[in-house]
């Protein structure tokens, strides 16, 4: 092939030349070409390769569906030939073959298509025996281009934006929108995936320069509208609800939120079903005016069009303007209307030959186009008999198109077949939604172009809520259309899906193997699942599958157009990362510390502190000997914080809580459960009550959110006089515990700290170090100890002040790994690690936490229901022998008896204060007594004998909480 | 014994660019960022005013005892309005934010409000942003979902909504230097928040701007 003279349009750059190479030889393209149209220039037809047959494949579109010519750029993989520009440098392999696109190995494959039927893969995998083998040669065969794992991650800008309507498509139709929209005064986006605005006004001319003039007075008016942004090389690749729509452009994805939306999309060349239609040469009719118009380049020497529509004899005139030699324009049609480009074709003395099809393509010894056969159709059936052979390097194939209809479905558009047009179109729209063009079943020129204007006169309308005067749309009498453009034939290779290589006989397979239904269809055939998502394929599949039938294409429908409707970059949906990370306020002490943190939820918590030269273990070890010995810290503020005021606060509590907190006196505080209405335990904490009518309490760290949630939905459901207040990420709280834990709190506090003034489990104001405090006597590592609550901007000076004045006693900080280990040898439960969504308090012997004597509380009636009947487990303490070294059970290793399981550990550590590990665990409650034995499943199969304990493994009095201690 | 220091709930994620500090309202504040240049004013620029005291009330009580107490309330949702040397403003039906602006004590005024029925103060501890400069509405655009250039800073307009993730209050408002968007969210946040703003700001020609050259924008 070759270059053209320049055109008036053109997309490229004849002043500035690149070099890029392609299979290893290089090639000169201009700036502006696409892959295929400079390969294509140079006289490369063999682009790439068929996904399952390998057979070679040429242009078919260049509108951006050219899935059989896409390649690898770099660590760039499926670059679409047909549309992404050449870069200078760029070194492109094909994908999808086994040594390149002219010695591909796997062509074979083509040879053994008979033994690669419709729905092979089902079939394939339907044994288990062959299965691994099957999936080991389909993952070494199939796949498109080379997935490089070292791929950096590209970070590509997340971003919103806003208009009142936005107009997909800027064509004729969407231009023509879009100022009517403006002219309303509506805020405008306007968006085209091509490069270049102006659509179809722009290449399919019919040589009739009137409609590119038409279609620059309408684009230049675009332009210099203030109420109207272009935005071209942008996809409008979904439609979500409340007009959400995502914006793909070469860097990001844009969320636009539109008032209206008009869907200008226009509709999609379709392929005529002949043998071998899939050979390097033969294209869409559009695909060679994309390639004269926006590339100037000779799409073929010498073309036989296959059409059924005026399109196919505007392109008739395209080709020749272009210099271009049309052997034959053989046209399905019985009878063809009288139009001006008709009457322009023949007097130009092209041989227009009615109710004729190509039959097949032939390759020629490089396996491209080289000649067809032609034949009459009657009543769509090839008639062979007088069939002829025609010499050509090119067929274009202009005998229908499908609406892109795709938004307009997923914006719930209601859709019904139109007989006259041959084409789906908007039956019923949502509100706020237009469509216009093409896609609406509207092909005349003007008429597409008035029909821009009613669309976008109506969105704009209904965006600003004003009235507007719509234009009338002259009546459209075109029929794009054939309705059957299939031609079968004995030999096959007759392709209706170019992403899949099927065939027409695929379908009537399918069919007779009762995949009937084109949802099932679809999924048994793999049509319309390839990259371009049956953009070129669904049409005529459902057209097959309703003469199959014997029903319309009405009755088939159409499958559903899920979001995105084209392929979109990974990384443009991964965006810039939002991944909301909490800290605690006291994060900088904790990392000046040495803290290793370890994730909590949204939370960063120190595990522990590291301290140089000892092991993670020996660190986790001395922190809990420290608070056992002397003193530590630990940050305890990603703990949920609430507060409950008001005169109907205890009440509420009540209800929220299985305990009795209405008897609760001010100053004290008291270990609570929450449950859910099925009784299970779904949160604990520590309520302190401050005041009259004013409580404190907290949640655990996974909870809080949760519990505040549902207690404000409770709350405004029963109507207490009582306000619920979140503080969580309002306070700091840190738990200073240990033997000299008042020694270090004494000179800091205005607070009696005796322990008759302040005994365990209650509640204080007062001030540390000046700070507004609340301090309460709690134990959950089991030692004497002040869990204090200050506001978050002070958590950093009192957790210094603590630790200047613990200095003498030897304090240190203790992370969350020495406090499990702390809370395990008092047997402490966590909710969630201990506990699962099962889990009801009768089985934690939490008795003693369930007033069941309340006149409510949330998950009661369960629990009378559930406390009658036999437990099925209870929790209990565990301990393996001293003398255990190897392997340890960690959280949901099996318990197991006479060979069955019996279940499960959820805790299990190494006491260093006892000297032998410990462990929690659900079993069956007749093996719960002490001493028994039971046997613990480890990963790797073996087994650990481990004996039932009762709990608190450590201090059982309570000791060291007591002033005696 | 000396009055305790507050902690901005920024200063982990800000002290390593800090290159100067003062002291406003017992906390320390960044008053220049190494490399700070013009260039954030002019696109866009990100500030801490976490120091400024505030303090909330909720309950169907609330606005007739923040009235009794002589704080005037805006009349809608989603409002704010200024009142007695503060920021007043209504987050919902029956729930008010109230931030201290001038010498006159509003926050201590809420704080220690008699006890009331219907009434139930909210200590607020959060962290508190500015963000300014022509390039504002941009920098949201990028981070929240909601459109700021509709929100008219005259009419006191403000949203509840979600930036980068997190939970926050986003008020528009007017300065010496144009409309400036105040935003205010849990401060546990605040480390997140203010690297995540930054970078992207930073990618927008803009970034993090000390006190000093805030105040001065500020008027």
């Amino acid at each position: 092939m070759s270059r053209l003279p320049p055109m008036p349009d053109e997309w490229i750059n004849r002043a500035h030349s690149l070099k890029f190479c392609f299979e290893g030889h290089d090639y000169v393209a201009f700036e502006g070409d696409a892959i295929s149209s400079a390969l294509w220039a140079a006289g490369v037809k063999t682009l790439g390769r068929s996904f399952k047959y390998h057979r070679p494949r040429g242009i078919l579109s260049m509108a951006n569906h050219d899935v059989n010519v896409m390649v690898q750029d770099g660590q760039r993989h499926n670059v679409r030939g047909d549309v992404i520009p050449v870069r200078a440098g760029m070194d492109l392999t094909a994908v999808n073959t086994w040594g390149g696109v002219q010695n591909d190995r796997a062509r074979f494959l083509d040879k053994l298509s008979g033994f690669l039927p419709v729905g092979f893969y089902y079939k394939a995998f339907h044994s288990k025996r062959w299965f691994p083998m099957w999936e080991r040669m389909f993952r070494t065969i199939t796949g498109l281009g080379n997935l490089d794992l070292s791929t950096p991650h590209i970070r590509t800008a997340k971003r919103y934006d806003y208009c009142d309507v936005l107009i997909i498509g800027a064509g004729p139709s969407g231009l023509s929108a879009a100022l009517a929209a403006a002219d309303a005064g509506a805020q405008v986006v306007l968006v085209d995936e091509n490069a270049r605005a102006g659509g179809s006004g722009m290449y399919q001319l019919g040589a009739d320069n009137a409609r590119r003039d038409r279609t620059h007075a309408l684009l230049n008016a675009v332009r210099q509208h203030a109420n109207i942004r272009l935005l071209e090389s942008t996809l409008a690749a979904a439609w979500y609800a409340d007009q959400w729509v995502p914006l793909i452009d070469a860097e990001k994805m844009v969320k636009l939120r539109a008032k209206a939306t008009v869907v200008a999309g226009g509709a999609y060349e379709q392929p005529t079903v002949f043998r071998n239609n899939d050979l390097p040469g033969v294209m869409l009719g559009s695909a060679m005016q994309r390639l004269i118009y926006r590339y100037a380049v000779h799409p073929a020497r010498r073309v036989v069009i296959s059409a059924a529509n005026d399109d196919g004899y505007r392109l008739a005139l395209d080709l020749l303007q272009a210099g271009v030699q049309v052997q034959a324009l053989a046209d399905l049609r019985d009878n063809i209307p009288a139009s001006a480009v008709v009457e322009a074709v023949r007097q130009r003395g092209v041989e227009c030959l009615l109710r004729t099809a190509v039959y097949e393509a032939h390759a020629d010894d490089r396996g491209e186009l080289g000649a067809v056969t032609l034949c009459k159709v009657r009543n769509g059936v090839a008639d062979t008999a007088g069939a002829w052979r025609l010499d050509c390097d090119g067929v274009a194939m202009s005998t229908g198109w499908a609406p892109a209809a795709n938004l307009l479905y997923q914006s719930g558009t209601k859709m019904r077949f139109d007989e006259r047009t041959q084409q789906f179109v908007p039956a019923s729209l949502p509100e706020g939604v237009f469509a216009c063009g093409r896609v609406n079943g509207v092909y005349d020129f003007d008429a597409r172009i008035a029909d821009g204007a009613r669309a976008g006169s109506n969105a704009a309308a209904f965006a600003l809520g004003i009235a507007v005067n719509t234009p009338n749309v002259p009546a459209d009498e075109s029929r794009p259309s054939h309705p059957w453009p299939v031609i079968e034939h004995p030999q096959a290779k007759n392709f209706v899906d170019f992403d899949e290589d099927l065939q027409v006989k695929d379908f009537a397979n399918a069919a007779q193997e009762g995949y009937d239904n084109i949802e099932l269809l679809k999924r048994y055939s793999t049509v319309g699942m390839g990259p371009s998502q049956g953009k070129h394929s669904n049409m005529t599949a459902l057209r097959i599958l309703a003469r199959l039938l014997d029903k319309s294409p009405e009755q088939v429908g159409t499958t559903t157009a899920r979001p995105f409707f084209h392929p979109v970059p990974m990384s443009h949906l991964a965006g810039r990362g939002f991944h909301p990370q909490r800290r605690s306020p006291l994060h900088g002490r904790h990392a000046a510390l040495g803290a290793v943190f370890m994730p909590a939820g949204v939370w960063e918590r120190p595990e522990y502190y590291a301290q140089p030269n000892k092991s993670r273990t020996d660190c986790i070890h001395d922190e809990v000997r420290r608070v056992r010995n002397q003193v530590a810290l630990i940050d305890v503020g990603t703990l949920g914080k609430i507060e409950v005021r008001g005169p109907q606060a205890a009440e509420f509590l009540n209800r929220v809580y299985t305990a009795r907190i209405d008897l609760l006196k001010v100053g004290g505080t008291r270990y609570a459960i929450m449950c859910d209405e099925s009784g299970v335990v779904t949160d604990e904490g520590v309520i302190a009550h401050l005041e009259q009518n004013v409580y404190y309490f907290t949640t655990t760290t996974s909870g809080a959110a949760n519990v505040y949630r549902e207690m404000s939905r409770l709350n405004a459901e029963w109507g207490l006089q009582c306000g619920i207040i979140n503080l969580t990420g309002a306070y700091a709280s840190v738990n200073l515990a240990g033997p000299e834990s008042r020694n270090v709190l004494a000179p800091l506090t205005d607070v009696d700290l005796s322990s008759a003034a302040f005994p365990y489990l209650a509640v204080r104001q007062g001030k540390i170090a000046g700070i507004d405090v609340r301090i309460m006597r709690v134990g959950f590592v089991g030692e004497w100890g002040y869990e204090i609550h200050v506001p978050a901007e002070y958590g950093a000076t009192l957790w210094d002040a603590l630790m200047d004045a613990g200095k003498a006693f030897g304090i240190g900080p203790f992370g969350v790994e020495a406090q499990r280990l702390l809370r395990l040898e008092k047997g402490h439960l966590i909710v969630s690690q201990d506990t699962d969504g099962l889990t009801h308090p009768f089985e934690v012997s939490m008795e003693w936490a369930v007033k069941m004597d309340k006149p409510f509380f949330i998950g009661q009636r369960s629990l009378k229901i559930v406390r009658e009947m036999p437990l099925k487990r209870k929790l209990a303490g565990f301990k393996l022998a001293a003398s255990h070294s190897g392997a340890v059970p960690t959280e949901c290793h099996l318990i197991i008896h006479q060979s069955e399981i019996a279940g499960r550990v959820t805790s299990c550590n190494w006491s260093p204060n006892l000297g032998y590990h410990i462990g929690l665990a659900f079993l069956p409650p007749d093996m719960c007594e002490p001493g028994t034995r039971f046997q613990i499943r480890l990963s790797d199969g073996s087994m650990v004998s481990a004996d039932v304990c009762a709990t608190p493994f450590f201090d059982p009095e309570n000791l060291r909480q007591k002033e005696s201690a | 014994m000396s009055t305790p220091a507050r902690v901005s709930p920024l200063s982990d994620a800000q002290t390593p660019e800090a290159t100067r500090w003062i002291d406003l309202e017992q906390m320390r504040v960044v008053a220049a960022f190494r490399q700070e240049l013009v260039a954030p004013l002019e696109t866009v620029a990100i500030g801490d005013l976490s120091f400024r005291r505030r303090a909330g009330v909720k309950g169907p009580g609330a606005a007739a005892a923040l009235n009794a107490a002589g704080i005037s309330t805006p009349p809608q949702p989603n409002q704010w309005c200024i009142s007695e040397g503060a920021l007043v403003a209504r987050l919902g039906l029956t729930e008010y934010l109230i931030e201290q602006h001038s010498t006159a004590d509003a926050v201590s005024l809420v704080l220690t409000m008699a006890a009331a029925a219907d009434v139930y103060p909210v200590p607020h501890y959060d962290a508190a942003l500015i963000i300014m400069g022509p390039l504002a509405a941009d920098l949201f655009r990028q981070t929240c979902s909601v459109d700021m250039a509709t929100l008219d800073a005259h009419q006191g307009a403000l949203v509840l909504t979600s930036v980068v993730g997190v939970g926050a209050t986003v008020a528009a408002t007017t300065t010496a230097a144009g409309v400036a968007y105040r935003m205010w969210f849990d401060g546990t946040y605040g480390s997140y928040m203010w690297e995540t703003l930054c970078e992207i700001a930073h990618d927008m020609g803009g970034g993090a701007v000390g006190y000093d050259s805030l105040s001065q924008r500020l008027g």
